[in-house]
């Protein structure tokens, strides 16, 4: 079976592009089913989750993680990787960090405590699943960033074997070219 | 039970998007995915099963 060819052009760059908007990284790699794949299935995962939680369940607080870990916004750590979609959570709360009024046409502000104590009596269990889908969407998309920066994982070791394979015609990689 | 369907669309996409990270091949990303799709749902039945027979006997 032949082997795909894989350009990745401008590595660096395919990264920041797959962070930014899940798929994205891959458009620019000329990757397009790859790429729809991955902004189908990780940002419909986000967008449900964002959904199931009355998108309230995506925001940032700055907060010492040592001394207030009860503030402190775990799942954002995961969220932040699904790209300019979770973002504004960052912006929001970086402006409430700093005294200001947070902007009322963008979403994810924190919200207060009576919203949120109020979520979850109106969506049960939709919140804790809405706050693992987003968590999730954002880690696997450090894997499609990984996959845009890298390449596939198997294809390395697919086209390695051909190339130190003395009687392979095919001895060039011609994975991974770097910027 | 309303909310047992969640499970799907999530471990649908976690398949889908690893099995989409390790190989470029369309055929092998659908066959793994597949696999493991399998793999996750029938590790939850299982884990399920053996907690509520674990359940019904305390």
């Amino acid at each position: 079976m032949p082997h795909p060819k894989v350009d990745l052009k401008n590595r660096k760059l395919a990264l920041v592009l797959a962070w930014m908007v899940p798929g994205l990284g891959h458009f620019y790699q000329g990757r397009m089913a790859k790429g729809v794949l991955y902004l189908v299935s990780i940002l419909s995962l986000f967008l449900m989750g964002l959904a199931m939680g009355d998108w309230q369940i995506v925001y940032w607080r700055w907060v010492n993680p040592i001394s207030n870990t009860e503030t402190f916004c775990f799942n954002y750590l995961g969220q932040f990787w699904a790209g300019l979609v979770a973002l504004p959570a960052l912006i929001q709360g970086s402006l409430e960090w700093k005294g200001l009024e947070p902007i009322s046409w963008l979403y994810m502000a924190r919200p207060d405590a009576n919203t949120i104590n109020g979520l979850y009596p109106a969506k049960g269990k939709f919140v804790e699943i809405g706050t693992l889908y987003t968590t999730v969407a954002g880690l696997l998309n450090i894997l499609a960033m990984y996959d845009a920066y890298e390449g596939p994982a198997h294809l390395d070791e697919e086209e390695s074997s051909i190339a130190n394979d003395p009687k392979s015609e095919k001895n060039v990689i011609e994975v991974g070219a770097s910027a | 039970m309303i909310y047992y369907w969640t499970l799907f669309p999530l471990v649908a996409g976690i398949s889908l998007v690893y099995s989409a990270s390790r190989h470029e091949s369309w055929s092998r990303i659908g066959w793994q995915s597949l696999r493991l799709c399998g793999a996750i749902m029938g590790i939850l039945l299982v884990t399920t099963l053996i907690l509520l027979v674990v359940n019904t006997q305390v």
